[in-house]
């Protein structure tokens, strides 16, 4: 009988403490040991005894004794690879592809899984930057809804298969299909940039010549395309070059967000608007100026350089609009190679002052201009602007054009339009879908569904489950650019290698592995199939190159040679021209525009949390898409401005019923439709959330139609960060009076001649010494509210950088979103039928006074030596108080314990919660912490990568240099608007642009609190010609 | 004068003392004034077989409201402060609404006791046990909230300094942290002076007691109580000392309530004027809880004989003047907004009348400017159905006052693009209910086990009880 048995048998003794109970020499010589839990302990000898005396002391000092753990299986790392630290980032470059066109990536990864996704420093593309698409790229690896497996549908049961069974019944289809060189196979494929899609489609047409390749994107240039043929008789890629020209009109293009090339935009329009040299603080001594004539009220438009240099008019018209700009040219002197033909009177908007001072701006500039045309004008209106930019001197040089990859094949419409038609007809009998997701985006009028259901076999590479899966025979999981070896090209056909992070977390496969069992190609990984396209060998040094710089130098293309031979335009504008007079306008009738979601672009991003909850630039909105009215129109029809109400718009015979959302400044006679949302299979995330527009989009009206708008009485609840007309007049007048303290305004004239801009730093007399902070390192951040464009890929930078959860529309509606950066977007002006909307990027202010500080009762924020308000989440009990006090509301508050269960359960007690998907959480960032429920967080300047590089740079014992540290955000800006760096060292780029006299901290001359982040103030450069814009400024406050 | 009909076989009638008379002070006990009589009415509530059948309605109401505070206290706890209407920039709702609220209804009993006592208004002693008691609950009930309104409830109690392994201490600037000292050494002071002014009466009931266990509970709590001379000296010095103290506080706690919005800067908190202004509201609302609640009490638990007419006119009169102030406050308040020029200040002020929650901001100048002033008229005093929805509109509108104040600023604060509604929960709501239960299921345990009134110092401003006054004065004292 064991000692422990003897003690309490006798029932005599008692013990006081567990050890005295436990007092065994077994027991006594385990805790003498260092390690107690040494593995070999618990086999050693007596080990029935020793669990049974521990679980008797454990369960008699009042803890559970019966907690079964999961089985866990570890891999050691004995044997550590080459170049492997654990827990040190690595970073790699690669390349993601949207829509045939590739953005340079630079991948940060830790313990082989890929965190973050940033711009390419060298990419020609990005050179740094990148855009919400990007950044958000990272969360969809990670994602628990993407395609799992092969799935075979048969009988109308999913079945779960595998690539072997996949690869074996393909073979037997081949030997069939090799007999009838491939009669009755097609391939639908989305646009790809990818040489070694290339590459194995050219092996599969010589396989099976007699099969079709169709390539369609509900987003496509073909406009672009068109017009260039109509100009100059070839198809080509064009390619503005912003940075270059002086004079920018831009044609109902949505450039800065949601476009393949908005990266590169973004950079080059900012490019000639930075005010101060970070390195000299030298003045600008010129600025391009924007002019914008659009359809819909994009950010894009809103950069125009005040309200009067913009047009809103509907996109019909604005083929007039774009006719009546060349007969002022021609007016003005310029010559045209072309006749144009009659106008009819000026369409609703049009402005012909302005169009006048255009034309003059234009002429004056000469070589140093350039008109951009949105890819969903008609190809007409790109063909006269091309002819415009010849003769304004600007192909070449503010413009460059690209021999179109593919030349020979037909538009996107004309290949899906032939294909569901011999789908139709049964003509098809087998489909293979590599990409994309056409029973969602196809034109509605096509009913490609119900052509695909009389395929006999139909197979579907994707990346979801999604409507097309649905349908299909077969569904094959397409691999993430993440996860496989491939290659892309960007607009200037620089390739670029894609390269894996992390194997298939699916078992998916590249699309070009996927023709390659297709095609029953010898080579079948993305690995060799990349290198045989680019003909490179792995062992060479260029491949290595390659790898590293994240690009092939030297395969960028020469620009193409193109001389204006437009002897079809002018019959084409005249008929254009006439076209868009014939959309008449009955009494209710309004045109619809269908353009892309900023977020969603064409649905693929359905799935994004992040995104999803990204508001969109303009409207603020999340989880929905709405359509966009003018609030007068919206009045006129009796819509609700302060609830979305929902309103019926019929086009042709179709019908889709929607929330709308007042936006200022949107066409008095035209609405705008985001599609893109409304998926119904996409993902726990997407599915369900906004409205299906592509229902509304025929294969006669891709791009715009005249519709029929009527109102209901029934109400939905659009959840948007920022609220407008539901303010309230009594509101609205405060926000008018305070914008200008807000966001400071100037000209470039008026900056030229008073670069402080008036503005005087105020100093508070202080009762008491205040610390001061002149020693060591005190960050610092510069935001230049002139480069910001507000296109929010900075708030999903910092969202993947900084672990922040999404929260869910309900949350969202309640005010609790969580991102810690925000760009605020206010519109001015006296007609809110004509606005202009400025944004401006609020982040914690890391105030040097800092009222959060003052009010916590913890202790739990308070500021470190260097000049940060730090969060100290372990101390934090969550009074809120600090939320309150912060009078620029940038602290987020944890309602819920947002990381450990899903959205749908956030409101059931912790307990009860059924936990996150694991993988979600292997994206997180190893240096942040993950924030529980009930605490406060906020913006930390990125602390983690201020002491990650104080570290090496006190390794190396030197002091940190200047751009050595980057902020997620500042990295993520395509428009360089946001510098971060020390503000001791004056040679610093931010000391620099924070000493300039017109720099200004938010509300710092109200109260104080010294901020850390300063603005510039937001210069804009009108043309003197036309009317100032009549706003307040600053002293009538 | 009312014309309530007094329950027979008691003391005999009313009697209209309310009259002004400097020179013929009327009595301020009613009926039958003798010791045993004012014994008896006391001492029946706690002694009777069987309360009154509304009382056993009003407190399974009570139990019920009391059941619903803890299940939502639970859910709260176990699932988070998203279950309440909080949000960005929201930080405080109902939560601090209802604290607030519950702490300025604590301040009548002690304002009662205490600085009534100072000012030596005798007629104090009829109501002063019966508003303390409303001091405890209303303490407590307030004590809840700032407890489980953290995000992370099971930490709270690192708002107090206390010595710990840590060596991390509180941040001794943060208004939240003189909170909970206030709020805690009120409660404190508050329970001891309402315990300890009751010990002579709970042996009253001790010895009155016909059964073995009341017997043995009144004793327990009387302390050993036995009435002599050395007992009496040292209760009312005790008591004095407690006076003292709680005089201080009754200026104190409200005082740094206010600071918890006083020492931010958001506009429409960050006000000089906080600190007597919120002391003034929550005495205000407290007289309005001790009417509303003792003219049911009177009615209830026949002691119309003890709390008279001249106390419901007292207690009207005390209102109004608090009311007043509370208006010139409010008139201040909307003088500076504008006076100092500075626009976030007149904003949030314009938003307080004329933003989305314009009918609270309206409710709160109606019913705390405007409604009391019916208390000039001596009829409005009198007459308990004027005086009683006088008092519940009062209490309404300090509510708004507090809604006002805490949501309508944060609302609308300086970066209109973080403006955001708040509405409360059903959660939110379930709480406040909640929290009414706790304060009547204890208030009811009151009334019906314990001395509603303080027998002692009742009997004391019997006249019989000033022997050495001259004869034709014993009638006025």
């Amino acid at each position: 009988m064991s000692p422990l048995n003897e003690k309490m048998l006798t029932g005599r003794q008692y013990w006081q403490s567990l050890e005295e109970l436990a007092d065994t020499a077994e027991f006594g010589k385990l805790i003498e040991r260092e390690f107690p839990s040494r593995a070999s302990e618990f086999l050693s000898g007596d080990r029935r005894r020793f669990l049974k005396l521990m679980a008797a002391s454990l369960a008699l000092a009042g803890l559970a004794g019966c907690r079964r753990y999961p089985v866990q299986v570890l891999a050691p790392y004995a044997h550590r690879p080459a170049n492997r630290d654990p827990g040190v980032p690595v970073q790699y470059a690669s390349a993601m592809d949207i829509s045939g066109i590739a953005q340079g990536m630079m991948i940060t990864s830790v313990d082989g899984r890929p965190i973050k996704v940033d711009g390419n420093p060298s990419h020609p593309m990005n050179r740094g930057g990148s855009d919400s698409y990007g950044q958000a790229s990272i969360m969809t690896i990670y994602d628990p809804d993407r395609a799992r497996g092969v799935v075979q549908r048969s009988g109308g049961k999913f079945i779960d298969s595998n690539w072997a069974t996949f690869e074996a019944f393909w073979k037997t289809q081949l030997d069939a299909a090799k007999k009838t060189d491939g009669q009755g196979i097609a391939i639908l494929a989305q646009a790809y940039s990818s040489p070694s899609v290339k590459f194995m489609r050219e092996k599969w047409q010589k396989l099976l010549p007699q099969a079709g390749w169709f390539e369609y994107e509900p987003i496509s240039f073909d406009n672009d395309r068109l017009g260039t043929e109509l100009a100059f008789g070839k198809p080509l890629r064009i390619v503005p070059e912003l940075h270059a020209a002086k004079i920018i009109v831009c044609i109902d293009f949505d450039m800065f967000v949601g476009d393949p090339l908005s990266v590169k935009f973004a950079r080059d329009f900012a490019a000639g608007r930075r005010m101060t040299n970070p390195t000299t603080g030298a003045l600008a001594t010129s600025m391009n100026r924007f002019y914008a004539i659009e359809s819909t009220f994009t950010i894009t438009g809103s950069q125009a350089e005040n309200m009067n240099h913009r047009m809103a008019m509907a996109a019909k018209d604005i083929v007039v609009a774009v006719g009546m700009l060349a007969s002022e040219l021609k007016a003005q002197g310029l010559s045209l190679p072309i006749d144009l033909p009659a106008l009819p009177p000026a369409p609703a908007g049009f402005d012909p002052k302005l169009c006048a001072a255009i034309a003059a701006d234009l002429l004056a500039n000469k070589g140093k201009s350039v008109i951009t045309v949105g890819h969903h004008q008609p190809p007409v209106v790109h063909a006269l602007a091309a002819v415009l930019n010849d003769a304004l001197g600007a192909t070449g040089r503010t413009v460059q054009y690209f021999d179109a990859p593919d030349p020979a094949r037909p538009t996107h419409l004309q290949a899906i339009q032939e294909l569901t038609a011999a789908m139709a007809d049964g003509k098809v009998k087998t489909l293979l879908i590599l990409g994309g997701n056409p029973v969602f985006t196809a034109p509605a009028d096509l009913n490609f569904g119900a052509a695909l259901a009389k395929v006999p076999l139909s197979i579907h590479l994707a990346d979801y489950d999604d409507e097309t899966s649905a349908l299909c025979h077969w569904h094959l999981p397409e691999s993430h650019y993440l996860e496989n070896w491939s290659d892309a090209r960007t607009f200037d056909g620089t390739a670029s290698i894609v390269q894996p992070m992390i194997e298939p977390i699916f078992d998916g496969k590249s699309p070009a592995e996927v023709l390659a069992i297709l095609a029953d190609a010898p080579a079948r990984s993305g690995y060799q199939i990349a290198q045989d396209a680019l003909g490179l060998k792995a062992t060479q040094w260029k491949w290595k190159k390659a790898l590293f710089d994240g690009f092939i130098e030297g395969t960028a293309w020469s620009p193409a040679h193109v001389q204006v031979s437009a002897t079809g335009l002018a019959a084409a504008l005249a008929s254009q021209v006439t076209k868009a007079n014939a959309m008449h306008f009955a009494a209710d009738d309004l045109e619809i525009v269908f353009r892309h979601d900023t977020k969603m672009y064409d649905g693929r991003w359905a799935n994004s949390g992040w995104l999803q909850e990204l508001p969109d630039p303009m409207t603020r909105l999340t989880w929905d898409n709405a359509a966009m009215v003018n609030p007068k129109t919206a009045a006129a029809m009796g819509i609700s401005l302060y609830e979305s109400q929902m309103i019926d718009i019929q086009v042709g015979g179709r019908k889709l019923s929607m929330p709308v959302y007042a936006l200022p400044g949107q066409p008095e006679n035209s609405i705008s439709l985001p599609f893109g949302y409304g998926r119904t299979r996409s993902g726990v995330v997407g599915t369900g959330t906004g409205f299906n527009v592509y229902t509304l989009r025929t294969s006669a009206n891709m791009d715009f139609a005249i519709g029929r708008i009527t109102a209901t009485s029934t109400f939905y609840k659009l959840a948007t960060t920022q609220t407008h007309f539901v303010i309230g007049l009594a509101g609205e007048k405060a926000i008018a009076q305070r914008i200008p303290q807000l966001v400071h305004q100037a000209t470039f004239e008026q900056l030229q001649s008073n670069p402080s801009l008036g503005h005087k730093r105020q100093t508070a007399v202080n009762l008491w010494d205040e610390h001061h902070y002149n020693t060591g390192y005190q960050w610092g951040m510069s935001v230049d509210l002139t480069s910001c464009i507000g296109c929010g890929a900075c708030v999903v930078a910092c969202q993947a950088e900084n672990n922040i959860p999404i929260v869910g529309k309900e949350q969202v509606l309640l005010g609790r979103e969580m991102q810690w950066m925000r760009i605020d977007r206010y519109f001015r002006g006296p007609d809110l039928t004509r606005p202009e909307s400025v944004h401006e990027p609020v982040m914690c202010m890391q105030c040097e006074n800092a009222p959060c500080e003052a009010v916590c009762p913890v202790g739990a924020t308070v500021h470190s030596q260097d000049g940060l308000n730090q969060m100290t989440y372990n101390r934090c009990i969550g009074t809120r108080y600090c939320m309150n006090n912060c009078p620029y509301k940038v602290r987020r508050f944890n309602f819920f314990d947002y990381n450990s269960g899903t959205l749908e359960n956030l409101y059931e007690p912790n307990l009860l919660r059924k936990p996150m998907n694991d993988l979600v959480a292997m994206q997180r960032n190893p240096e942040v912490s993950i924030r529980v429920r009930g605490v406060m967080e906020k913006c930390t300047y990125c602390v983690q990568r201020i002491e990650t590089t104080r570290v090496v740079a006190e390794r190396q014992n030197r002091r940190i240099r200047d751009g050595e540290i980057v902020t997620a955000c500042a990295q993520a800006c395509p428009t360089q608007a946001i510098v971060f760096g020390d503000i001791l060292d004056k040679s610093s780029k931010v000391a620099v642009l924070r000493n300039q006299s017109r720099s200004y901290g938010l509300l710092n001359d109200m109260l104080f609190t010294k901020p850390r982040t300063t603005y510039l103030p937001k210069i804009s450069n009108p043309n003197p010609q036309i009317a100032a814009s009549e706003l307040p400024d600053r002293g009538s406050m | 004068m009312t014309t309530i009909e007094i329950p027979q076989g008691r003391l005999d009638t009313g009697f209209d003392n309310t009259a002004e008379d400097c020179i013929h002070r009327d009595p301020l006990v009613t009926g039958e004034a003798t010791y045993h009589a004012i014994t008896k009415i006391v001492t029946a509530t706690p002694e009777a077989r069987r309360a009154p059948k509304i009382w056993y309605v009003c407190f399974t109401i009570s139990l019920m409201l009391l059941c619903l505070l803890f299940l939502t206290i639970a859910y709260q706890v176990f699932t988070g402060v998203g279950v309440w209407g909080n949000n960005s920039p929201v930080g405080w709702g109902f939560d601090i609404i209802n604290f607030v609220f519950w702490v300025g209804i604590a301040h009548a009993g002690t304002m009662i006791s205490a600085i009534l006592l100072m000012f030596r208004q005798k007629w104090r002693t009829g109501i002063n046990r019966f508003a303390e008691a409303t001091t405890v609950f209303s303490v407590l009930c307030a004590g809840i909230y700032p407890a489980i309104h953290v995000g992370r409830p099971w930490f709270a109690y690192w708002l107090i300094p206390y010595p710990n392994v840590m060596g991390v201490w509180p941040n001794f600037y943060s208004p939240l942290l003189w909170d909970a000292l206030a709020v805690g050494t009120y409660s404190t002071v508050s329970f001891l002076f309402w315990y300890f002014g009751m010990v002579p009466d709970l042996a009253t009931l001790r010895d009155r007691a016909k059964t073995r266990t009341r017997h043995t509970l009144y004793g327990l709590f009387s302390l050993g109580w036995r009435g002599s001379a050395r007992h009496w000296l040292i209760y009312e010095r005790g008591m004095l000392i407690l006076g003292g103290v709680a005089t201080a506080l009754v200026l104190a706690v409200s005082s740094t309530v206010s600071t918890d919005f006083a020492v931010s800067q958001i506009p429409g908190w960050h006000e000089t004027i906080f600190p007597p202004y919120f002391t003034v509201g929550a005495i205000f609302s407290g007289f309005a809880t001790v009417i509303a609640l003792a003219i049911p009490a009177r009615e209830l638990f026949g002691l119309k004989d003890v709390i008279t007419l001249r106390h419901m006119d007292n207690l009207a009169k005390l209102m109004l003047v608090l009311a007043s102030i509370v208006a010139y406050i409010y008139l201040i308040e909307f003088f500076i907004a504008y006076y100092s020029g500075n626009p976030y200040e007149r904003f949030a002020y314009y938003n307080r009348e004329f933003g989305p929650y314009w009918w609270l901001g309206w409710a709160m100048l109606f019913c705390n400017g405007v409604v009391p002033q019916l208390f000039w008229f001596k009829k409005a005093r009198t007459t308990w159905w004027l005086a009683l929805p006088v008092a519940l509109i009062a209490l309404f509108g300090m509510w708004t006052e507090r809604f006002s104040i805490i949501v309508t600023s944060i609302q609308r604060d300086f970066l209109p693009s973080s403006w955001h509604m708040y509405r409360p929960s059903i959660v939110d709501i379930g709480m406040f209910a909640g929290s009414f239960g706790l304060f009547f299921t204890l208030f009811l345990l009151f009334c019906r086990f314990l001395p509603m009134v303080a027998m002692s110092e009742v009997k004391s401003i019997l006249p019989q009880s000033h022997t050495h006054l001259p004869a034709d004065c014993k009638a006025e004292a």
